[in-house]
């Protein structure tokens, strides 16, 4: 069948409630409303008020009491709407999500998630677009995960909520609506995604291009049309940004010696600086030339819609960035 | 209130046990034997040992970093203690938290945030887990009057009052945020006591230096939190005897009124002052009681000091599950 | 043109220049060029008359007035190492960015990680693989080594495609020490100088009646000279009036020397030894003989001491014992000439009278690096040479 990556997110939440009661979903907006992108509707209707709450715009509280909900026994998988409101509670994830267990001894579990919902979606301006994961890969002991399609997000969110460690789950808002042809037996198996283990999305002799989130797609369509050009294109998807799965990564620069990671997150300390880092550290040897990193525009995200497009790395962009290293 | 005698035998031994080990706790810091910091508590300890006698098994409790000891009241053992503060591998995280970040969730000692106030909503995480498993037991929050003044708090309190969930917030006012006085830094005569009404909470303001009147508060407000009826405050008003931290030689405040509070609102003297009357402790036997735990606080350090610490090669153990 | 030597600027610093004014001269490899300035302004030097510039370094700035030329000479003029796509960048206001000038010593090769490894492996120098990756085609890159290795691989591969027509045998000779250490000179040297080899035959009917003479008067001169050291003695002779082929030469720089340290090509069962006369152009024919005789003596015995077979300025190779009329030596970098003789063969010659007379022949010839020497100098030592060994009494005068 055709799964759109939304239904996908509400699938597994519901698989997963079903199968543990210690889990509960909150949020704004998650439970009459059914989140603003649709993501947790049903969910109230089936599990119920205790299991499904509404939170008052209070998003440090949100985090900070997934943290005492889930070192006392619950599994609390809780939702910060738009990915930058992650900031309000960056002291909250920081420290205490990412601390609590290292800080507190090793009794101490964290089963929490906190979804976002992340990146440009035409036009939502310059504080509802951001990417954040490469904020909290700098935060020891959390988990990142950004899945690319409907199969991943569903079977990497059922992992991530049956974690014992903190996972900040991140859904790119552009890809919601976007449909996944899925086996129905597969889809309906119950079926998980490793965390950590990365995804060659479409193989290729002469350029690694690690691919993230909204990216991926792109990184795929990109590779078609220069795989016409005689230049053919491996896509990588991490899936997990922490911890990276550099096995498969590496494997792939032995294989084609160049690199390039395509992002939607501003350029200047984005995940491809700290990609690019690592890889001129542990695969210098292997590289045939310079990283190239391709990214979002270094601006705040414009209200203005071609702007807004033009900011972000399309096929076209992508495939100019790889012919050029390529020459 | 009538007490037995077992009671205020109890509640002294916990006063007194607190006020030698945070007096230990410095004197371990001049010596220089401790790693970090010490933020003394002493002077403070009726507030959090008269809330705490309220306590039943199965609670929660969210400490803070003044006194230090107060886990030692919930059943973390001396050497255990001892251990983090001197970061051994036999403290509660093996010496990765420190005395900032004490947490034992065996005697439901929750842990503590650095960035103070943004634990509050761990508390009120805890009354959720409390609420869905369908116990009777409620979560203490305790924090000092500075981090009654951050954002975290007030959405954590808001979140508890529209859940409903059983939390007792406990504000100990000791009047300093590090240096700055509550008169500079807070708009109203109770810090979190009179802001208690914009969350739909009751609240009771107890003298904090009195271990009798901060338990009779801490009983109401608990009761009222254990019948479900809502999260509640309790406010107690003392004064921080030492620095913020040791070696903070508190040149910003009025050595006379220190004093003064010193003197005359010593919890721990008043209580046995008032026993002696009674003829409930003499002291004679509080002496020996003193000279008894110091033995047994001086094993413990003798202990902890001789416990081997992490090595490099532990240093990411506990990072993740 | 890859760079040219700036020979002499017609115009001075700071002076005022009109476009179309030859304001400098310039050498390149084949000729001497006046330049003729494109804009005309106030001129500011930054490359010297004699420095030796790179196409697209810039030598000079023009600025329209005179306040912008005080500004650049008086606020910290561009250095020179800044650089600007063209030979004389004219009203130059914002040098582009371009690789600076080689430091001394060992270049820095630019080439990636992968491009290091493949090297590192192939024991190969980096600095000998040509680069063509990178934006501007300078960064050495893994292709550009595995296009090396091939060229390198391919061409011992057709020298070697003989069909075998009985059964062989192969015996594999690790080529190690001294002989290991001559197979990489000699490949340097051809790799990295512009070799050519020039000769002419020369009556030596009398250098021999010479020698003879002084072999008879051998226990009065104490020594027995030999054709050799006659022949040596020549190039001394020569070579002092030829100060560019006494010389050495490191690709920058070309170093002359007042005297000759004569290096002598000496075949051993070892390998092929050149051990150094010192200034040999100030000993007497007997000195030369016996400081030959030595050298050769103790090169065959593996007795050369250290430093003995270095710091020559030019090499003697002679083959005359062999049936060899003559061959194309191989310079000993950093030297700039290699004199060889082969071997005299008795020829019907014609003397001055017209009369045909048998005469003794030997071949004469010299590679010189092209690089320095042209064929003017080769054609004039050439002359001297033969001048000298047909009339050898001035060898010894």
């Amino acid at each position: 069948m055709k799964v759109p990556y939304v239904k996908a997110i509400n699938d597994a939440l519901k698989e997963e409630m079903r199968r543990d009661g210690k889990i509960v979903v909150y949020g704004e907006d998650v439970a009459e409303f059914g989140g603003i992108f649709g993501e947790t509707r049903g969910l109230l209707e089936e599990f119920g008020p205790k299991r499904v709450r509404n939170t008052p715009i209070a998003e440090t509280a949100i985090v900070s009491s997934a943290v005492g909900a889930a070192i006392t026994g619950l599994r609390p998988c809780v939702e910060l709407m738009y990915a930058d409101f992650t900031m309000v509670a960056f002291t909250e994830i920081f420290h205490l999500v990412g601390k609590w267990r290292y800080m507190h001894g090793p009794e101490y579990k964290l089963p929490l998630v906190i979804r976002c919902a992340s990146g440009a979606s035409n036009g939502a301006g310059s504080e509802h677009s951001n990417v954040v994961e490469s904020l909290f890969m700098h935060a020891p002991g959390l988990t990142i995960i950004t899945p690319s399609c409907a199969y991943d997000a569903k079977g990497l969110l059922k992992s991530a909520i049956r974690s014992d460690n903190p996972v900040l789950f991140c859904e790119p808002k552009q890809l919601y609506q976007a449909k996944q042809e899925i086996a129905d037996d597969v889809y309906g198996s119950d079926y998980t995604i490793p965390i950590g283990v990365a995804d060659v999305k479409r193989p290729g002799r002469d350029v690694t291009l690690v691919a993230i989130g909204l990216m991926v797609p792109r990184a795929l369509e990109a590779a078609e049309k220069l795989s016409a050009e005689g230049i053919e294109v491996e896509v990588i998807d991490p899936r997990t940004l922490a911890p990276l799965d550099t096995d498969t990564i590496y494997q792939s620069i032995r294989k084609t010696h160049r690199a390039a990671i395509v992002e939607e997150s501003g350029k200047t300390a984005g995940i491809g600086a700290e990609l690019i880092a690592r890889f001129q550290e542990e695969q210098y040897d292997e590289l045939d030339g310079p990283v190239v990193r391709i990214a979002a525009l270094d601006v705040p995200m414009p209200y203005n819609i071609p702007m807004e497009k033009y900011a972000i790395p399309d096929v076209e962009r992508i495939c100019a960035s790889i012919r050029a290293m390529m020459k | 209130m009538q007490y037995s005698k077992e009671f205020l035998l109890e509640i002294h031994k916990n006063l007194l046990e607190t006020r030698l080990l945070e007096e230990k706790m410095k004197d371990l810091y001049a010596q220089g034997r401790v790693p970090g910091h010490v933020h003394s508590g002493v002077g403070q300890e009726a507030a959090y040992v008269g809330t705490l006698s309220t306590r039943k098994p199965g609670d929660y409790f969210k400490l803070t970093h003044r006194p230090t000891a107060m886990p030692r009241m919930l059943g973390t053992p001396l050497e255990m203690l001892f251990g983090e503060l001197l970061a051994k591998k036999t403290g509660n995280s093996g010496g990765r938290g420190g005395s900032l970040h004490i947490g034992e969730l065996r005697t439901g000692v929750l842990g503590m945030s650095g960035t103070l106030g943004c634990d509050a909503g761990v508390a009120v995480g805890a009354a959720l887990t409390l609420d869905m498993e369908g116990r009777d037991n409620i979560v203490y929050m305790f924090m000092g009057d500075g981090t009654s003044s951050r954002g975290p708090v007030y959405e954590a309190m808001n979140l508890a009052a529209a859940w409903k969930l059983p939390v007792l917030f406990v504000c100990e006012n000791n009047q300093f945020a590090i240096s700055t006085h509550v008169s500079t830094s807070i708009p109203v005569e109770n810090a979190l006591a009179d802001r208690a009404a914009g969350y739909g909470m009751p609240a009771r303001v107890a003298d904090g230096t009195d271990v009798l009147a901060v338990y009779e508060a801490a009983k109401e407000m608990s009761e009222y939190v254990r019948d479900r009826k809502g999260p509640a405050v309790l406010e107690c008003k003392d004064y921080r005897w030492r620095g913020h931290f040791e070696g903070d030689q508190c040149a910003y405040r009025d050595g006379a009124v220190a004093k003064e509070w010193m003197e005359n609102r010593d919890c721990v003297k008043n209580l046995e002052a008032m026993l002696a009357r009674q003829g409930v402790l003499t002291a004679e036997e509080a002496a020996a009681q003193r000279s008894a735990f110091d033995a047994e606080m001086e094993a413990a350090i003798a202990q902890a000091e001789a416990a081997p610490s992490m090595t490099p090669d532990e240093i990411y153990d506990g990072l993740y599950a | 043109m890859v760079e040219g030597t700036i020979s002499e600027w017609k115009a001075a610093e700071g002076a005022l220049i009109q476009k179309g004014d030859a304001i400098m001269e310039y050498e390149n490899e084949k000729n001497t060029i006046e330049y003729e300035s494109v804009h005309g302004g106030y001129l500011h030097i930054l490359e010297p008359a004699g420095e030796t510039v790179e196409v697209g370094r810039p030598i000079a700035w023009v600025t329209e007035t005179k306040e912008e030329y005080d500004a650049l000479t008086g606020g910290g003029a561009p250095a020179a190492a800044e650089s600007a796509p063209a030979a004389v960048p004219a009203r130059q206001t914002a040098p582009a960015p371009a690789e600076a000038p080689a430091p001394q010593g060992r270049r820095h090769v630019r080439a990636t990680g992968l491009a290091r490894k493949m090297a590192r492996e192939a024991v190969i120098d980096l600095a000998d693989v040509p680069a063509g990756s990178g934006p501007d085609g300078r960064r050495v890159a893994a292709r550009d080594v595995t296009a090396y290795l091939e060229s390198r691989r391919a061409a011992p591969a057709a020298a070697s495609a003989v069909p075998a027509a009985v059964e062989d045998e192969v015996t594999a000779i690790p080529w190690t020490g001294v002989r290991k250490t001559i197979a990489r000179n000699m490949m340097t040297s051809l790799q990295q100088s512009a070799q050519c080899t020039a000769m002419c035959e020369v009556d030596v009917t009398e250098l021999l009646a010479l020698r003879r003479k002084l072999v008879e008067g051998e226990a009065y001169l104490g020594c027995r000279v030999t054709v050799n050291d006659l022949l040596c003695m020549a190039v001394c002779k020569v070579l002092k009036n030829h100060p560019t082929v006494n010389a050495t030469f490191d690709g920058k720089t070309l170093y002359s020397h007042k005297h000759v340290q004569l290096s002598l090509a000496v075949a051993t069962e070892g390998g092929l030894m050149v051990p150094v006369i010192k200034n040999a152009d100030t000993l007497t024919l007997t000195e030369l003989s016996l400081a030959a005789k030595d050298l050769g003596r103790r090169a065959r015995d593996k007795a050369l001491r250290n430093g003995e077979q270095s710091c020559g300025t030019c090499t003697v190779s002679n083959v005359g014992m062999f049936p060899i009329d003559m061959s194309t030596p191989i310079l000993n970098p950093p030297e700039v000439g290699i004199f060889g003789f082969g071997r005299t063969t008795r020829k019907p010659g014609y003397l001055p009278d017209g009369t045909l007379a048998p005469r003794e022949m030997m071949w004469v010839y010299l590679t010189f690096d092209h690089r320095v020497v042209d064929g003017l100098e080769a054609g004039k030592v050439f002359k001297d040479l033969q001048y000298l060994l047909e009339h050898p009494q001035l060898i010894t005068a």
